[in-house]
């Protein structure tokens, strides 16, 4: 009943009210091309922000696992006590077995003092420091026991171990030899290890292609992929504390 | 009532201009997250040439550690002066990418006699990082 009542008045300017057709038209048209533009701004944020973060993943577990693993070789071979056949237990490319009497009791067999880094079982047969196929993870074990490889960085693509032995030519001029298979006999004569790793983004990006190739510590050269991975490598020396100290 | 009328009439509604200036608006506000993206990409990247400068200037190190006492000299003898030289460094190398320089400076006797100061200095050669990347390390002598 209030609505017939109201209407009259209401009439007259109602052609003044709501939107033609045209206007609405034109403005779904102008709303549609303001939401394409926010769409897309997100869509390739979206998208470079997930680059980003799995960049920001690889880089940070790259330059931990290095910091780690850098600071426990650094111990290799801490024999307070001067006990016998403490250091060095096995070398190669693609890892490394030492031990330290980090506890200064004149033994290895505590916790921590008996180290293995490799890479995960069978991930590289020919054992050239390079996964066979994809990636693996970089394990340490702490048991002489048994292999109980435990991951400390997962997505490696290869490792190097480079062995600087002493500079014994007394020449004036730093010129050490290198290795990356030092023979057992040679182990005391280890004085640095030069270790090289490349991790790679665990997920690919299709619209990036990795074309670049990385030189390791020995100067090798890995790679070109040509896969659409992201990679970073890292290398450093690490000057082994505890050897050369003379007898 | 007629004028007032007419006034309410041309009131509805926005301008075209009133609407084009929102947009532009609305335009400048969605451009401001693509700055945010971009800043955060360049710090990530800045990230990572930090870390291989600093990685690259403390792998110097450690061989210079390494190095005899003897063979470490300061070629230019500019001692505690010249640490901080970059072109007349005592010796320096570029990276195999061509990305990084590296600068060594041996100063001798300093702080102390019979030490060596040894500082090293990584710059990225697109200047990126503003400073070079400086590690320092104190060999003392041995015998």
């Amino acid at each position: 009943m209030t609505t017939k009542a109201v209407l009259p008045t209401a009439q007259h300017s109602s052609s003044n009210y709501g939107f033609t057709l045209i206007e609405l038209l034109i403005s779904m048209v102008i709303s549609m091309i303001i939401i394409t533009g926010i769409y897309s701004a997100y869509r390739t944020q979206e998208k470079s922000q997930i680059v980003q973060s799995q960049v920001i993943k690889m880089q940070q577990s790259l330059r931990s696992l290095m910091t780690f693993l850098s600071s426990e070789i650094r111990l290799a071979g801490y024999n307070p006590e001067e006990s016998e056949g403490i250091g060095i237990v096995q070398a190669d490319i693609a890892g490394i077995i030492f031990t330290c009497d980090k506890n200064g009791d004149g033994d290895t067999d505590d916790d921590n003092e008996y180290i293995e880094y490799a890479l995960e079982d069978g991930a590289d047969s020919d054992n050239d420091g390079q996964v066979d196929s994809g990636v693996s993870s970089l394990c340490r074990n702490t048991d002489d026991t048994t292999t109980d490889l435990q991951p400390l960085a997962d997505n490696i693509v290869a490792v190097e171990f480079l062995y600087v032995l002493e500079d014994d030519t007394a020449d004036g001029v730093y010129n050490p030899t290198t290795t990356l298979a030092p023979s057992s006999t040679a182990y005391d004569s280890i004085r640095a290890i030069t270790i090289s790793i490349l991790v790679r983004s665990s997920h690919s990006d299709s619209s990036f292609v990795n074309t670049s190739s990385y030189t390791t510590g020995s100067g090798a050269i890995w790679g070109p992929y040509d896969d659409n991975y992201r990679r970073r490598i890292l290398t450093t020396t690490v000057k082994l504390r505890n050897y050369g100290l003379g007898s | 009532m007629n004028i007032y009328r007419n006034r309410a009439i041309s009131e509805y509604g926005f301008t075209l201009i009133e609407a084009l200036i929102a947009m532009f608006i609305l335009t400048v506000g969605i451009l401001s997250l693509y700055s945010m993206q971009l800043t955060s990409i360049t710090g990530n990247s800045r990230a990572s040439k930090i870390t291989i400068g600093s990685n690259w200037a403390m792998d110097k190190i450690e061989e210079l550690i390494e190095m005899d006492y003897d063979d470490l000299s300061d070629s230019d003898n500019d001692g505690e002066a010249g640490l901080d030289d970059l072109s007349g460094a005592d010796d320096q190398e570029t990276s195999s990418d061509e990305q990084y320089t590296l600068y060594w400076n041996v100063a001798e006797d300093y702080p102390i006699e019979g030490c060596k100061t040894l500082r090293v200095r990584v710059q990225d050669n697109n200047n990126i990082l503003s400073n070079a990347i400086t590690y320092q390390y104190i060999k003392e002598e041995l015998n």
